[in-house]
């Protein structure tokens, strides 16, 4: 039975990536497309994290402290695995749609949260590799190849996401608890959001200066790592000596949390399953309405769409997030600048007159990670119909998704842009490329969502978090983006450098994006209505 | 004000309607009663315009959905048979967002909304997320919502799913009063008792292909419609 269900959470998760089409004959191209992001991810991460190792492993066996490089990779990688399930967890086990169709088959409730439970510790697995492998790979290289160490290593970084995956449990059921006693709950998810975002940037921004610390005082932070986190000093010891009763505590730390853990979320499991989640009753008292046209009716329902899930907002618009953060940081960090201008000075690398580009690019970059319009057609999901029969042209509907995510991220980009001019203290035509090049950006990543969703679309995801963050259209348009940021700087450093000025690399940047958005612009007010109208077709 | 010409619909080998065609004249209550599956909800959705049709052609008021679905859908208000509506939206904001796109003026929503909801039940509930309806609220507010704009056409599938013994009764009227003021409605519905006390014509149809159609005395004859509806199951086996 927890075979089944697990099975069932599992193809769910793939369904929602190997998508084949309605029509046939595409499932071949995504499934190949899908394996491209996947190795193209595999290869990001494995370079970040890789190089993250590589700075780390020699200098701790040389001081003795080997135990310590395995306590770091088993700490970032239950950083990375909780950090990705927190939402997840909330969503598949306080808040699945098919929990009280689950609860009605003759199913034991504590399998049912087996399998939920399951599938989490499945998804932190293949976190935990994106870490455990680029570690194992650098221990290999640096170090040489002990069959014995190796075999520890992989033994106990497979039990290592049950402790992630016990803490998500406990943070996703806190905030399943605090929403349902909670009028706004959306409001209660967003600044959790925040805080694990600000945690998460923290983390980052943090990174150099800790590895930096890390090579400096490796004895005293082993001491204190020893004090701290007594569950990574003893995977540390038990993966880097064999040490054997640091192996048990190993073993002991990962599964006697997740076994209480359960235990306690499968006694009350039928009542978290069942928790009434409706919104408050409201009486209702006549007030004066205000006619408005169809075109502000349809963004207002985007946005108030939009604005109704705390988990669209974080996914779809993290890039713009992102984006204000990292200007503000560098209103108030101005020094950071100065010390990673200094730093690339000491290598060679002089930045001078590059660096509005550069921030420009960042920015850009940014903004490209905005998905909000890609999944807007999927999340109509059982509403489709109502779309369909309202007596408007599919260009209306599909332009007032593109709207919504102009609405929602073209601010942040300008405030971005401009408080980046202001740090970096731009001249007039960058701080002009700072303000309209993100802008553009994120107008035609706001087309270009739409039009991918109206070729890439599902409408029978089991909960909306899916549908934003999982499916193909969310996927694809965030790396047609990446590229459509990455490609104009590549080809630029490889082959204009220095023949064309920066001002003129804007000019053509802004008008090709231009010509982008028109195009799309008009795809989707004139020959977008045939596809509108083959969605949800049986 | 409906005119089906040889409605033809495939999903893929299967013919869910079968050369259909029927007339729904102003004034008219038609209901329209077939097994699950006999291809009830297609043409119903063909006729809305929110589904593709192989062959024949559906017209509005003299004007074709294939050819001018805008036009058509202005003058159509549908009711599924599930109406999942924009949870995410309170009652009345839902409502308001239909009339918006319907370009229904500020002074005739306020008073239809006050009419129907008060009728229906659904007052005081206007202002509470849809999330909290249950599945009779729902349908209540999907009916307020096709009745915003005053269609000429009202398409409704199952309608009385979910509705209380009030709700229910009040809309019976409200479908006379529509039709009595020279609207059509043209709906589904398994209650037979329903059909026959309702409706002016019935049309069955079975495995996509009509059976029978004209005034309800004429279909039921001497007999019951749950009768002349069993017989012509029977006949099938």
């Amino acid at each position: 039975m927890i075979k089944t269900l697990i099975g069932l959470r599992m193809r769910e998760l793939l369904h929602s990536l190997m998508r084949r089409t309605r029509g046939g004959g595409k499932g071949r191209g995504m499934k190949i497309l899908m394996g491209f992001l996947l190795v193209y991810c595999v290869v990001v991460f494995g370079f970040l994290f890789g190089g993250m190792f590589f700075l780390l492993c020699e200098p701790f066996a040389q001081m003795g402290l080997s135990w310590l490089y395995f306590a770091f990779a088993g700490a970032m990688s239950a950083m990375l695995c909780f950090f990705g399930s927190i939402f997840y967890t909330q969503s598949v086990i306080f808040e699945a749609k098919d929990n009280e169709l689950l609860l009605s088959m003759p199913i034991k409730p504590a399998a049912i949260l087996f399998s939920r439970v399951g599938t989490i510790f499945l998804l932190n697995l293949g976190y935990s590799l994106i870490i455990a492998i680029p570690c194992m790979v650098v221990w290999v290289w640096q170090m040489g190849f002990d069959a014995l160490l190796l075999l520890r290593m992989i033994v106990f970084m497979l039990l290592m996401p049950l402790l992630p995956t016990c803490l998500s449990c406990l943070a996703g059921w806190g905030i399943a608890l605090i929403s349902s006693r909670m009028r706004s709950k959306n409001i209660i998810s967003l600044v959790l959001s925040a805080v694990l975002l600000a945690a998460y940037f923290y983390v980052c921004f943090n990174t150099q200066a800790l590895l930096t610390k890390l090579m400096e005082n490796g004895e005293a932070l082993a001491a204190a790592i020893r004090k701290v986190l007594p569950p990574f000093y003893a995977l540390g010891v038990a993966t880097a000596e064999g040490n054997i009763l640091q192996s048990l505590l190993w073993i002991l730390w990962c599964v006697v949390p997740m076994a209480a853990v359960y235990a306690l979320l499968s006694k009350s499991f039928v009542r978290i399953a069942t928790m009434k989640r409706g919104a408050k009753k409201m009486k209702y008292k006549a007030q004066r309405m205000v006619a408005s046209s169809a075109r502000s009716a349809l963004v207002r329902k985007e946005l108030r769409r939009v604005t109704s899930n705390a988990m669209y907002i974080m996914n779809g618009a993290i890039g713009a997030i992102m984006a204000v953060i990292l200007a503000v940081v560098m209103l108030f960090k101005r020094d950071l600048i100065d010390t990673l201008l200094a730093q690339f000075v000491m290598t060679g690398l002089n930045l001078d007159g590059w660096i509005g580009g550069i921030a420009c690019a960042m920015l850009c970059m940014l903004m490209s990670m905005n998905v909000l319009s890609a999944p807007s057609l999927s999340v109509e999901g059982k509403n489709l119909w109502l779309m369909q029969s309202l007596p408007l042209p599919a260009g209306e509907i599909l332009l007032a998704k593109v709207m919504m995510h102009m609405i929602i991220c073209v601010p942040c980009g300008l405030v971005a842009g401009a408080v980046m001019g202001i740090a970096l203290r731009a001249d007039a035509i960058t701080w002009l490329a700072l303000m309209v090049l993100p802008a553009l950006l994120t107008c035609f990543m706001a087309f270009i969502g739409v039009v991918i969703n109206l070729h890439l679309p599902r409408f029978d995801y089991a909960n909306d978090l899916i549908a934003v963050k999982q499916s193909a259209a969310t996927g694809i348009t965030m790396f047609v983006g990446m590229g459509i940021v990455a490609l104009p700087v590549i080809v630029y450093a490889v082959i204009f450098k220095g023949k064309i000025p920066l001002g003129g690399v804007y000019l053509c940047y802004g008008i090709l994006l231009a010509l982008g958005c028109l195009m799309m612009y008009y795809y989707l007010s004139r020959s977008a209505q045939k596809r509108f109208d083959a969605l949800g077709q049986g | 004000m409906l005119k089906i010409e040889h409605l033809t619909k495939n999903y893929g080998t299967k013919k869910a309607v079968d050369d259909l065609s029927l007339r729904i004249q102003p004034g008219e209550i038609f209901g329209f009663i077939g097994h699950n599956g006999a291809g009830k909800t297609t043409t119903l959705k063909a006729c809305c315009g929110i589904l593709q049709f192989d062959e024949g052609e559906i017209l509005v008021d003299g004007v074709s959905i294939k050819k001018d679905p805008i036009a058509c859908k202005g003058k159509i208000a549908y009711i599924p048979d599930n109406p999942d509506l924009y949870e995410f939206l309170t009652g009345v904001q839902y409502l308001n967002f239909v009339a918006d796109v319907y370009g229904v003026s500020a002074s005739d929503r306020e008073a239809r909304i006050d009419r129907y909801a008060r009728a229906l039940g659904l007052y005081d509930d206007l202002a509470t997320k849809i999330q909290a309806y249950s599945h009779g609220m729902k349908q209540k507010l999907a009916v307020i919502a096709a009745l915003i704009h005053a269609p000429k056409l009202l398409i409704m599938d199952e309608p009385f799913v979910g509705l209380d013994p009030k709700a229910s009764h009040t809309l019976k009227e409200i479908m006379r009063e529509m039709c009595d003021q020279g609207g059509a409605i043209f709906f589904s519905t398994h209650v037979l008792e329903v059909a026959e006390k309702l409706c002016d014509k019935i049309a069955i149809i079975r495995d996509g292909k009509l059976v029978i159609a004209g005034d309800t005395e004429t279909v039921r004859g001497d007999t019951s419609l749950e009768n002349v509806f069993l017989e012509l199951v029977e006949d099938d086996k």
